[in-house]
C-alpha cells in the first residue's frame, strides 16, 4: 500500500483534551415541562461552572462549531 | 421554537430567560426526525402553510433559535447506501419549510452556512470598513513563500473548514488550532494537497471575542500572560482573563454593516487588538459559542437573545 499523505492543515492536528462529564451532566434529565436539562430539582445552566459547561457535547469545542456533529449544512 | 441537542446548557439559558418573560415554546432536535417525530406541511394554492412537527402547529410560531440540533436520525433497518440520500430528503424537506415559516430567525441555518466561508467573511469585514490581515488562500507552496518572504511576516495558518476528521467511532481525531508556520515549512509539499489559508501573524496586544445579538454588542477582552504567544487563544483557556470591553464606535458600525451584509442577527466574533488599539477582524462564528462569557463576565447574552427571539411588543 503506498504511503499515506498527510495534508498540510491536518500535520497541525492536536488531540482533544479529554474532558469527563459531571456528576451533573450525565444525570441531567430534560424536563418535559420546562424543556431545559434539570438535575436535582434545578436547572443544569445554573449549577454549571465553566468547565462544567465544556464537559457537554454542544459546548466542549472550542467555543464554536469545530466538533459538534450537528449542523447538516457543514457537509 | 428551539431547535437543539438534549444537552445543551447554552439553549437552556435562553429558555430560562424565555420562561421568565412567560413565551411559550417548544424544542425539538433534529435528531428526533422522522423516528420519533413527525412532520408534516402542505402548501395550498394561496402560498400558505399548513404544518405541524412532532404536534405542533407551525402557523402558531413566532421565532425560531437555531442552536445545536443534532443530525437526522433513520430507522436501523435502512441500508447504509441510502441513508445519505434519507439524509438528504430530510434536509431539503424538513429545514426546506422551516425556513420559508415568515418567522423571526436566530439564524437561519442556510445563512450560518453561508457565512462559515472564512475568505468571503474576510471581503465582506473588509468591504464594511474592518481592518483585515494580508491573507492567501493557495495550494501552491511557492506562492505561501513568496507571501512570507517578499512582506518579511511571520504567518500563521488557520483552517477554512471546521469539521476535523473523525475515527470509525465518529470522534473527532483532534482540532487543528491556528498555528504559525515555521519558515522551513512555506515550501512543504503537503501544501498542494488541498486549499490552505495563511494569515500574516499579528503582535497583538489581547483577544476580543465580541458577541452581537441584533443591534446589541457584548465585547469581552481576552488576557493572557505575555508570555504566551500563541495565536489562538483556545489553546489554552486556563490562563484567560475576561472583561467586558467597549467597542470603537467605527468598529461598531463596520460590525453591524458586516451583519447586515452576512443577513444575521447573531455571530461570535474574533478580533486582534493592537498595542494601539486597532482591532483586527479574524473571523464571525455565525453559530459560535458565548455561554462562557456569560458565566466569566456576567454580560447578559442570554437575556438579549431571549429579547431578540420575543419580538417587539
Amino acid at each position: 500500500m503506498a504511503d499515506q499523505l498527510t495534508p498540510f492543515g491536518l500535520t497541525f492536528l492536536e488531540p482533544l483534551e479529554v474532558s469527563f462529564p459531571t456528576r451533573e451532566v450525565t444525570g441531567a434529565v430534560l424536563c418535559r415541562q420546562r424543556q431545559i436539562a434539570m438535575f436535582d430539582g434545578r436547572p443544569l445552566c445554573e449549577l454549571m461552572t465553566t468547565e462544567m459547561v465544556e464537559s457537554t457535547p454542544t459546548e466542549k469545542d472550542g467555543k464554536d462549531p469545530i466538533n459538534v456533529d450537528s449542523d447538516p449544512f457543514y457537509d | 421554537m428551539v431547535l437543539t441537542a438534549p444537552a445543551d446548557p447554552t439553549a437552556d439559558a435562553v429558555i430560562l430567560q424565555l420562561e421568565r418573560r412567560q413565551v411559550a415554546l417548544a424544542r425539538f432536535d433534529a435528531a428526533q426526525f422522522p423516528t420519533e417525530i413527525d412532520f408534516t406541511a402542505w402548501l395550498d394554492k394561496a402560498g400558505g402553510w399548513h404544518a405541524h412537527i412532532g404536534g405542533v402547529c407551525l402557523s402558531t410560531l413566532e421565532a425560531i433559535y437555531y442552536r445545536r440540533p443534532r443530525r437526522f436520525t433513520f430507522a436501523p433497518d435502512i441500508p447504509d447506501d441510502y441513508l445519505n440520500w434519507c439524509e438528504g430528503q430530510a434536509r431539503f424537506g424538513f429545514w426546506g419549510v422551516l425556513e420559508s415559516l415568515p418567522v423571526r430567525w436566530v439564524n437561519p441555518p442556510s445563512r450560518v452556512a453561508s457565512a462559515e466561508y472564512k475568505p468571503r467573511q474576510l471581503h465582506f469585514a473588509r468591504q464594511a470598513g474592518l481592518d483585515i490581515l494580508s491573507t492567501l488562500i493557495t495550494n501552491h507552496p511557492a506562492d505561501v513563500s513568496r507571501f512570507g518572504s517578499d512582506n518579511d511576516m511571520a504567518i500563521v495558518t488557520k483552517v477554512l473548514y471546521a469539521r476535523m476528521p473523525r475515527d470509525t467511532e465518529g470522534h473527532p481525531k483532534g482540532v487543528a488550532y491556528t498555528m504559525d508556520v515555521p519558515p522551513n515549512r512555506y515550501s512543504d509539499s503537503r501544501i498542494s494537497t488541498t486549499a490552505h489559508l495563511f494569515q500574516a501573524k499579528i503582535d497583538r496586544d489581547h483577544d476580543v471575542r465580541l458577541t452581537v445579538v441584533g443591534t446589541l454588542l457584548f465585547a469581552v477582552a481576552l488576557h493572557r500572560d505575555r508570555d504566551d504567544s500563541a495565536p489562538d487563544w483556545r489553546k489554552n483557556y486556563k490562563i484567560i482573563h475576561y472583561s467586558p470591553c467597549a467597542v470603537p464606535a467605527a468598529v461598531a458600525d463596520g460590525v453591524r454593516r458586516l451583519m447586515d451584509s452576512l443577513g444575521l442577527v447573531f455571530g461570535a466574533l474574533d478580533f486582534a487588538v493592537t498595542a494601539d488599539n486597532q482591532w483586527i477582524f479574524l473571523e464571525i462564528n455565525p453559530n459560535g459559542q458565548w455561554f462562557w462569557l456569560e458565566q466569566q463576565t456576567g454580560v447578559p447574552i442570554s437575556a438579549a437573545l431571549a429579547e431578540l427571539l420575543r419580538g417587539p411588543r
